[in-house]
């Protein structure tokens, strides 16, 4: 009652949540069983009739395509293009049949629990070489940590993640943002054309565990000027601690007074931004070392994608989705569904691949876990990518692997 | 077969029947969908491999047979449109449920919470449920819900914040 006039706080929502009551089971323990066990009786029933349908129908299949290859063997002195069209029909008749024996076969598979039995489509990681050079990252084994550190672009505008990748890593996130620049070293920043923070005087004590972060910076710490770089500093903190559910960094000096950060004036702590539903588009400085950035946020995944066909050359950035490719979305709750139409590079090219990235990064900032993409074109893949199948969403991006 | 069901009655009984009532919130729903879990389990107990955690495992049918029955529902809720309403949407049709008598007992911020839990997304709900109700971990919950572990995140940050909104 005494909250109707005052604002629930996300921390009063969460500790009400832990104190909701135990629903109890009102029905014993042997009633129960007694249920679940004459359940187990009614179940082979209909087994047997899921069982039969697809197989029923494996068999007709298998007969008719009997019928029709005996046909055509019998026939061998037919002229060429006759032979050519049975030939044809008996492999359109034969793929038909083992589509509707597989689709039958699936919906027989409902009793056979597994944890893929509502999604059963199968999922495809792309595969990379070392030679490639891809912007995105999919973690290789589950000892592989990864970690956000970040950069800015040449004019300061945008905060680009990049993702470190350690195979053997001591999953200490202090042990990598206190040396963020360490991993930046000048031949890094100068192949992708970005600059760094300076990072180095600060000190993040991070407990991940309990979602919180503090920063440190000497009593004489002067924070670099620039109207903007206060923001672009809160973003770069946002993009390094989203995956750690950090909301809002505690912002001190070593003696733990106030620290003046630019135009945010005098602070004790900083909120971080959501960044949720951020639209990918591609960093290019001077033909350096293509990388992803975050550049904005858009209502949907369609303003997104639309979004994505706009560069911004001032600064440096590339529209990823060609300005003439015409495009429609399909979704479901997990996946995107793109049908290009339209759009003349759109191939087995780089720049396809590229947009391929762009857009797996973008559905990933849109909740999205699996992307299919058709293009008007006949090949099958792009790249390592493949196409018309659900290709999963990247781990990481911009990857730098340590060691 | 009544060793696995005692085995698994005894370790998981009272969490699973938490976990799918607050989803469904109806005491015989519950009960229907809590059986067929078992039936699942106990039939396909022999061929789980121990990918997963056994409480992982059974927790993702649990899902799994709710998302079915969500979705059987939603089909007989179309129907019941087409047949019975020209002017009802379907919102109207959903019935209110009574609160079971462990929330009336609550005090009116828990009552709040759980009417407008039901505000929430399928998902959402899902997520808040393991995490919360169930103090799941963030690993448990995302191999539960077959999600990456920055998904379960983002959804368990976006619940809240909805859960926020109606809560005002």
């Amino acid at each position: 009652m005494q909250r109707n006039n005052e604002r629930w706080r996300e921390t009063d929502i969460e500790k009400k949540l832990t104190e909701m009551p135990l629903i109890q089971d009102k029905q014993s323990k042997e009633v129960f069983f007694r249920k679940v066990e004459q359940q187990m009786d009614k179940a082979p029933k209909h087994r047997w009739r899921r069982w039969m349908l697809p197989s029923l129908t494996g068999l007709i299949a298998l007969v008719l395509l009997f019928l029709i290859v005996q046909h055509t063997i019998e026939q061998p002195l037919q002229i060429t293009e006759q032979s050519n069209e049975s030939d044809m029909s008996v492999r359109m008749d034969s793929s038909a049949e083992k589509q509707t024996v597989s689709e039958e076969s699936s919906f027989s598979g409902e009793d056979n629990v597994t944890l893929n039995d509502v999604e059963s489509e199968e999922v495809v990681i792309p595969n990379f070489n070392p030679t490639d050079q891809s912007m995105i990252h999919y973690k290789q084994t589950d000892q592989e940590h990864l970690f956000t550190i970040v950069a800015s672009d040449k004019s300061a505008s945008y905060a680009i993640p990049i993702t470190l990748v350690d195979p053997s890593s001591t999953d200490n996130p202090n042990d990598y943002y206190n040396r963020i620049n360490s991993f930046l070293p000048v031949e890094r920043q100068v192949s992708y054309g970005i600059e760094t923070f300076p990072f180095d005087d600060i000190v993040f004590e991070i407990n991940h565990e309990r979602t919180e972060a503090t920063m440190t910076v000497p009593e004489n710490y002067s924070f670099p000027e620039g109207s903007s770089i206060a923001h672009l500093f809160r973003r770069m903190l946002s993009l390094m601690f989203q995956s750690y559910e950090i909301d809002e960094v505690i912002v001190q000096t070593q003696n733990g007074n106030p620290v003046k950060l630019g135009s945010y004036g005098e602070i004790t702590k900083l909120d971080l931004l959501a960044l949720e539903q951020q639209t990918y588009k591609i960093y290019q400085y001077e033909k350096k070392q293509p990388m992803l950035v975050p550049t904005q946020t858009s209502e949907s995944i369609e303003q997104a994608l639309k979004a994505m066909q706009e560069e911004e050359p001032t600064a440096n950035i590339i529209a990823p989705i060609p300005k003439d490719a015409e495009f429609q979305l399909t979704k479901t709750e997990n996946n995107l569904n793109i049908t290009f139409s339209k759009g003349n590079s759109l191939g087995d090219n780089k720049q396809t691949s590229q947009m391929i990235e762009s857009i797996l990064m973008t559905a990933k900032a849109f909740n999205y876990d699996t992307v299919v993409i058709d293009l008007p074109y006949k090949g099958d893949k792009v790249g390592n990518y493949k196409m018309k199948a659900k290709i999963l969403v990247p781990d990481g991006v911009n990857a730098i692997t340590l060691h | 077969m009544k060793t696995t069901f005692d085995a698994f009655y005894h370790k998981y009984h009272r969490d699973l029947y938490q976990f799918v009532f607050y989803m469904v919130k109806d005491s015989t729903q519950t009960e229907d969908i809590v059986q067929e879990v078992y039936v699942k389990v106990l039939k396909s107990y022999d061929t789980f491999r121990g990918d997963s955690s056994e409480k992982t495992w059974l927790f993702a049918i649990a899902r799994h047979t709710t998302l079915d029955f969500f979705r059987k529902q939603q089909k007989r809720q179309h129907r019941l449109v087409e047949l019975f309403s020209w002017n009802k949407t379907e919102h109207d049709l959903k019935d209110e449920k009574a609160l079971p008598e462990e929330i009336v007992v609550s005090n009116d911020e828990i009552q709040q919470i759980y009417q407008k839990l039901q505000a929430c997304s399928i998902d959402q709900k899902q997520v808040i449920i393991l995490r919360y109700i169930q103090s799941f971990s963030i690993q448990e919950t995302a191999d539960i819900m077959g999600w990456t572990i920055s998904k379960v995140k983002t959804t368990q940050h976006r619940a809240i914040k909805k859960l926020q909104e109606l809560l005002h």
